[in-house]
């Protein structure tokens, strides 16, 4: 059974009470972690990456979450917060090994394909090969519609976005992964 | 006059079918509209205006189109799994949860004490340089300046106006390069370590020169530090950058 957690208003008001400031934010971490986790994850591919990524990113809400200013709903503001955080992993990855986003996103192929259970013909392997094909914000896009089932409206939240303009990179991430697929 | 039972037997012997529909009345009125009425007809009266005016609200024209849209839309319901059935039968059929991605066991378990642990922590992720290191920084953005500018002049054998005091204070290993060929020069540039680079400028040069070239020396100009010393090409890119404005300015 699904564990019940409190409303984000109460999580809000618990974090910002300093009597009960870290049972709020207890809270929150394992009301959204594994979303946020799963969010991450599927953007850097390597669990100790994701992790890194996780934990840094809930250090800014620790730091940031008292300036708050409750004009989206706290779950929007988290993600917005993974995905900033996920591609400043990738930049920083991309300057330490001084190539281009593009070989960062073949090396995150290669990475995949080292994993040990990794099987290319299973199409759930497939289906994370053809993700890295893609642009990162196109992937992210992808990641919150297709993984999450996010309405555009929150999206356009998350990533600052019209609807219109994430409807259509949607539809094209479709169709290039399902390509991908179908020729690999 | 006949009575509603009269009625009732005439409409059953018309159409049984008719007579069969309950009269309910299907539509609604707002809650309180039939008390507010009378005062509303009553001011209409008064102001002047017909009930039956062809006004309407300022404005209402303009904004007709976006409000028929934002309604449509909000009767469209967004239904995420609905499209990707319609977008990709083959993406749609993935079964869940669609990826191939494990977790070590217990990590959901251990991360609130692992993530509070870092936040109480918060130094621990900051990565220090030392005082040495900041030196070291400084003095070998310095050191390359005056050598690259020394590789320069030897490259375009332009004199300078030496002082006696300044020659008899070089150090010999750059008394020893100016009668070195390019090559040589070069090969000796690159086997300087960190250390030596720091040496040399603890040897000669003080905090004021430190000072004064590091004023020189716009920080966001130089190359990240992590690309500085672990990346070779970030260094080269540096020095070439350097040569091109000394040339351009000779």
């Amino acid at each position: 059974m699904a564990q019940a957690f409190p409303d984000d208003k109460e999580l809000l008001y618990q974090f910002r009470d300093p009597s009960t400031k870290e049972r709020g934010f207890t809270a929150i971490i394992r009301k959204y972690q594994e979303k946020l986790y799963w969010h991450i994850r599927r953007m850097v591919v390597d669990h100790e990456d994701a992790n890194d990524v996780l934990q840094n990113m809930f250090i800014k809400v620790w730091n940031g979450l008292e300036n708050f200013r409750e004009e989206s709903q706290l779950f929007t503001w988290l993600y917005r917060i993974a995905t900033n955080e996920s591609l400043s992993f990738l930049e920083q990855q991309k300057k330490r090994s001084a190539v281009s986003m593009n070989d960062v996103e073949n090396g995150l192929s290669s990475r995949l394909k080292a994993d040990k259970d990794f099987d290319s013909n299973k199409i759930e392997w497939k289906l994370q090969l053809a993700m890295q094909q893609l642009p990162e914000k196109q992937r992210i896009v992808f990641n919150l519609r297709y993984y999450d089932e996010m309405p555009y409206e929150e999206m356009s939240r998350v990533l600052e976005t019209s609807q219109g303009a994430l409807k259509a990179s949607y539809h094209h991430a479709v169709k290039k992964i399902e390509d991908f697929i179908l020729n690999h | 006059m006949e009575n509603r039972n009269d009625i009732l037997n005439e409409l059953n012997e018309l159409s049984p079918l008719l007579a069969g529909i309950s009269r309910e009345p299907l539509f609604t009125v707002p809650d309180g509209y039939f008390d507010q009425l009378p005062f509303e007809i009553l001011s209409a009266v008064h102001s002047g205006n017909s009930l039956n005016s062809a006004s309407v609200p300022e404005g209402y024209f303009e904004t007709l189109a976006d409000n028929i849209m934002a309604r449509i839309r909000a009767g469209e319901k967004d239904d995420p799994v609905k499209e990707i059935s319609e977008l990709s039968p083959l993406l749609s059929g993935i079964q869940q949860p669609k990826h191939p991605y494990t977790v070590p066991a217990a990590y959901f378990e251990t991360l609130e004490n692992n993530i509070k642990g870092s936040v109480h922590q918060p130094a621990a992720r900051v990565v220090s340089l030392t005082r040495f290191s900041r030196v070291a920084r400084y003095a070998a953005a310095a050191m390359i300046t005056g050598l690259a500018c020394f590789g320069v002049y030897r490259y375009t054998q332009k004199p300078a106006t030496i002082n006696a005091v300044t020659v008899a204070t070089l150090d010999p290993s750059i008394e020893k390069g100016k009668n070195m060929s390019e090559q040589q020069f070069n090969e000796a540039l690159s086997s300087l370590s960190e250390e030596d680079i720091a040496r040399y400028i603890e040897k000669t040069g003080d905090e004021t020169d430190l000072a004064a070239l590091a004023s020189n020396v716009e920080e966001n100009t130089l190359p990240n530090q992590d690309d500085y010393f672990t990346d070779e090409q970030a260094l080269e890119k540096y020095i070439s950058e350097i040569e091109q404005k000394n040339t351009l300015s000779n």
